[in-house]
């Protein structure tokens, strides 16, 4: 009878250790390209900036190549790079169909609702990718808001003012496998992310997949990791250095802290519980209708069709939903000011830009109405 | 007392001292590699006329053949520049290719052990030693690198006629090496230890294991101006216009060959905790009195101990079946080939190497 009971205990522990690691592994450690097997140095590094042949003994390109076959034209660079640093992520990351495009427009086609981060635009990219739309590669302008030490980093972590927006201000080049996309500087804790089906509250950001695996090469395949209908923002507070409902906040926050924060932070004020009188937009810890009256309203924002993405626990009711930064923002920007997302809350699509409602015609006091309309009904 | 036989003594009694004091002295440099003093014979390579009708002791010739003990042999291609039997890389190889007696240098071996130098291949050569795979005999190129053509022969690395140098290597400066010492209390101020050369032991001799390399110069390394007098922009000083960076901060534009200490800047640069916990190491240039091969998985070194990695760190100096002759050798690796990890592709054996010391994506 003890046998017996010993076996089955030791059957179901077993079982129970085998379910703990496939839940864990199924969360933050796979599934991006820059993390573990997938990423090959010869990708981005050259010992000795020389390839008279290739890997396979055939021959050098001098755009990204498969098997690290490739060289770039300019160098040396310094960290051993194929090319400069910019330079180098867009070499995969604009105009190839094999990598998330993420610089002005899409050279795939594009996920549905468009791509959650929007896109990044340079000097060089002209309208409708203008700089005043959002995160512009190689500026060396302040952030606006730049205030780290709010949020416990150092003064000087941002190198941006001397060498320009870099890919890496924002991305950890070799991966951080529990942060989502990546995300850094590696001094804050990263917002962790969930791929499946079924949605882990406790992580930060919820990509809505059965699975997925990287390196494929193929838009099809990847689009939806990156698509802004399958990614959604878990509400989960705490607080460093600045309030946040969602770790994506603190990150934003690497340089635009005075941006951010929830009631009580000196970035954004507010008094009374719930807090009202704020002298910037919260991006944590404020729920949407908690105020009633002349604030915001939550039966409207639930009654939308297509709504901005809140920081959630309850996909149903929203109750208790926060607004945050990717709330009104796409991360890397977009064809609006200030990357911001004009969506109609019964738009009749959906794209980077957000979306219109019928009969609208495309304007930005349209826009910044259909968007602040999501949430308030004051003058709407 | 007559004088004369004390006289007649003197001269002796010099020589003789002379013969002690030549037994005496050190063998490191002088002694102990085949292509110096007594062991190389002249007629094992050179002929005056090209011709043998017969051999040095009366007996027949081996025409067209492979090298032959006591000189009884011609190639069958001549006559050759500089007296030659045969031309020069065939010469060389009559011994150093396909023989029990010599170290075998060219593609596969027979005389199983893993050797340090590699593989070198040839114009010609088939897999798994194609030309793209490390150093090829007779090709005319300009080296990666390099300024000027040149057409690979041995000559251009080796002193045929032996030098002072580890493995009679050419250059300008001298990679002075000792053999025998034991390695806790070796001579650092030479470039290499041997662990020994004793002729026919070609496994003791020519292998990884029997092999390191100090760091006589902590600012530079011999064996990297060596292999810079072909490679000329991979090897330099940090901060100049080959190597760049600087020893603060990185930001290198080309991998350091020498004066980069593993770990020493922390962060996210090299790791020598990582090389420490290495089961299956690969060669750096070191002064610390362990053993850098020793210790699998439990390394003890530091920062401060200053292990510096150099040219043969990731390549062979011949070749290998690796592409660029690169040593793929993996931490964990089970076993240690000359290709470093057996039978892995080029992604996962960069990540190998690189992974030996830097953790970033591995």
């Amino acid at each position: 009878m003890k046998t017996r009971m010993i076996v089955s205990f030791i059957g179901l522990a077993a079982v129970t250790v085998l379910a703990t690691v496939l839940l864990l592994t199924s969360g933050g450690r796979t599934g991006e390209y820059h993390v573990g097997g997938q990423l090959l140095c010869f990708d981005c590094h050259t010992m000795h900036f020389s390839m008279q042949h290739g890997f396979d003994g055939g021959a050098v390109a001098g755009t990204p190549a498969p098997g690290g076959n490739w060289l770039g034209a300019s160098g040396p660079n310094h960290y051993l790079l194929k090319m400069p640093a910019n330079d180098l992520c867009k070499s995969c990351h604009d105009g190839q169909t094999f990598a998330p495009d993420v610089v002005a427009a899409n050279t795939n086609a594009s996920p549905a609702n468009g791509r959650e981060a929007g896109a990044l635009n340079e000097q060089a990219s002209g309208a409708p990718y203008d700089t005043w739309k959002g995160h512009t590669l190689g500026s060396t302008a302040k952030p606006p808001g730049y205030d780290p030490a709010k949020i416990n980093l150092g003064a000087t972590w941002y190198t941006g003012e001397t060498v320009g927006l870099e890919c890496l201000h924002c991305h950890t080049q070799h991966g951080r496998a529990p942060a989502y996309r990546n995300l850094g500087p590696r001094a804050l804790t990263a917002p962790t992310y969930h791929i499946a089906a079924v949605n882990d509250l406790n992580s930060d950001v919820w990509i809505n997949l059965a699975s997925y695996t990287a390196g494929s090469g193929v838009a099809g395949t990847f689009n939806p990791y990156y698509a802004t209908a399958n990614i959604f923002f878990n509400r989960n507070d705490g607080a460093q250095g600045l309030k946040y409902s969602n770790r994506i906040g603190t990150f934003c926050a690497a340089c635009h802290a005075n941006f951010h924060g929830g009631p009580g932070d000196a970035t954004v004020g507010g008094t009374g519980t719930p807090a009202e009188e704020f002298i910037r937009h919260p991006t944590a810890q404020v729920s949407i209708g908690a105020l009633s009256g002349g604030h915001s309203s939550l039966s409207r924002y639930v009654a939308a069709t297509t709504k901005v993405k809140g920081l959630t626990k309850n996909y149903t009711t929203y109750a208790e939903t926060s607004p945050g930064c990717i709330t009104c923002h796409k991360a890397h920007g977009n064809q609006n000011p200030f990357g911001l997302i004009f969506l109609n809350r019964f738009a009749t699509s959906v794209n980077e830009e957000g979306g219109l409602g019928q009969g609208q015609v495309a304007d930005v006091p349209t826009g910044y109405r259909n968007l602040c309309g999501q949430c308030h009904g004051q003058g709407n | 007392m007559n004088r004369r036989p004390f006289l007649l003594a003197f001269p002796s009694l010099v020589l003789l001292g002379v013969v002690m004091l030549v037994g005496i002295l050190p063998w490191s440099a002088r002694t102990g590699e085949y292509h110096t003093g007594e062991a190389l014979v002249c007629f094992d390579c050179h002929t005056m006329h090209f011709s043998m009708q017969h051999g040095w002791a009366g007996g027949p010739v081996v025409i067209g053949g492979q090298f032959q003990n006591g000189g009884d042999w011609l190639g069958n291609t001549g006559p050759n520049a500089n007296l030659l039997k045969l031309p020069e890389n065939q010469l060389c190889l009559s011994c150093h290719d396909g023989q029990n007696f010599a170290p075998d240098v060219l593609g596969a071996h027979g005389n199983n052990y893993v050797r340090q130098a590699g593989a070198l291949n040839q114009i010609g050569s088939a897999a798994p030693y194609e030309n793209w795979k490390g150093h090829s005999l007779d090709m005319k190129a300009i080296p990666p690198g390099g300024v000027s053509d040149i057409t690979l022969t041995c000559g251009q690395c080796h002193a045929f006629h032996g030098s002072t140098s580890y493995r009679n290597l050419k250059g300008a400066i001298p990679i002075t090496y000792t053999k025998g010492e034991p390695y806790a209390s070796r001579t650092k101020t030479v470039e290499v230890w041997l662990k020994q050369w004793v002729k026919g032991d070609l496994a003791g001799n020519y292998a990884y294991d029997s092999v390191r390399f100090n760091e006589r110069n902590p600012n530079n390394g011999a064996y990297a101006d060596f292999c810079q007098g072909c490679h000329v922009a991979f090897h330099g000083t940090v901060g100049d216009n080959k190597i760049g960076g600087d020893l603060t901060t990185g930001g290198f534009l080309r991998h350091p060959n020498a004066q980069v200490n593993i770990g020493a800047m922390g962060g996210g640069h090299s790791s020598i905790a990582r090389y420490n916990a290495g089961m299956k190491r690969v060669h750096v240039m070191s002064n610390a009195n362990a053993d850098y091969l020793a210790n699998p998985g439990a390394g003890t070194f530091t920062a401060v101990d200053g292990l510096t990695p150099s040219c043969f760190t990731c390549h062979k100096s011949h070749g290998n079946q690796n592409p660029f002759g690169l040593i793929f050798l993996a931490r964990n690796s089970a076993t240690v080939t000359e290709e470093g990890t057996p039978n892995v592709g080029p992604g996962e054996g960069m990540r190998n190497l690189c992974g030996q010391c830097h953790g970033q994506g591995n």
